[in-house]
């Protein structure tokens, strides 16, 4: 089992995590009501044929229904797990000195990708449509530096936050702020999972920061 | 009987690959998440799906000869 402080490879062993987010399952509920009404009906197609709905069938050609529905049936649960977890595996972690995000495309083929926060050029957030706006997900698009690909995070859940700490660490890692003194200063200083974090405090107890972690107190040090 | 031993291969079959896939994704899993919610209850779909299915197959003989006679 993986904490946040031990979340990809290569993660050294101090380095905090200010945003860990996962797609938001509320966007996933479009794709769940599809399967359930293919589920639904291949379930009364199955009962209709016991019960003689489909004319009078004879009684081989009956149980050979059944067995095909239900078969079809497990099928589309396979699809479904596969599908609830493509998207439940997609996540973005953002560090004090790089993003990486981890892109499960298909249940065997999972893709890692890094970016230092020096390479990011700008970073939008969209958020589009009601769902999004009523519950506040949306896209987190980031822009990286010459040839290397763009980076796309989709259905995450306060993606003006994230944005803006993503600026905010890009910017101190391009004035030369040392790494371990990096630290977000907008109001939110993280968000893990789907969670917004106002304070350190609440931040040390998710784990996502060592409790010995001081760059804050030095920072703000006179 | 072909067509339900098929159908109990089959079974036998995607459940194994379920397990297998789960156990690797297993892995992936961060403290606190829900990853556990999902298998079990997947697990507990197959089962009632499958239970569904056989009961469906079993009692198929007695019901259909009582409508006939209806």
């Amino acid at each position: 089992m993986n904490d946040l402080l031990h979340s990809f490879p290569g993660q050294e062993a101090n380095e905090p995590v200010f945003v860990f987010a996962r797609p938001f399952p509320l966007a996933y509920i479009g794709t769940a009501i599809i399967f359930i009404i293919v589920f639904a009906a291949s379930l009364l197609a199955q009962y209709g044929l016991v019960n003689n709905g489909f004319g009078n069938l004879d009684l081989e050609s009956v149980r050979a229904g059944v067995l095909l529905l239900g078969i079809f049936q497990l099928i589309a649960l396979t699809v479904f797990f596969v599908s609830v977890f493509d998207f439940y595996y997609d996540i973005l972690i953002v560090t004090d000195r790089r993003l990486v995000d981890i892109d499960q495309q298909q249940l065997f083929y999972r893709q890692i990708s890094q970016l230092s926060l020096e390479d990011v050029e700008d970073v939008t957030s969209i958020v589009k449509g009601m769902f999004p706006t009523f519950f506040n997900y949306g896209t987190v698009r980031i822009q990286t530096a010459g040839e290397k690909e763009n980076f796309v995070v989709e259905h995450v859940r306060h993606p003006r936050e994230i944005a803006t700490i993503i600026l905010d660490l890009s910017q101190q890692a391009k004035e030369g702020i040392n790494e371990t003194n990096r630290y977000p200063e907008s109001k939110v200083l993280a968000v893990i999972n789907n969670n917004a974090i106002t304070s350190i405090e609440e931040l040390k107890e998710t784990g996502a920061i060592l409790p010995s972690d001081m760059r804050r107190v030095v920072r703000n040090a006179p | 009987m072909p067509l339900l031993l098929l159908y109990l291969g089959l079974s036998v079959l995607i459940i194994l690959f379920n397990a297998l896939a789960a156990i690797s994704l297993l892995r992936y899993r961060f403290k606190g998440d829900k990853s556990w919610f999902f298998i079990v209850l997947f697990a507990f779909l197959f089962a009632v799906d499958i239970g569904f299915t056989l009961t469906l197959w079993i009692n198929l003989g007695p019901s259909l000869e009582t409508s006939t006679e209806i």
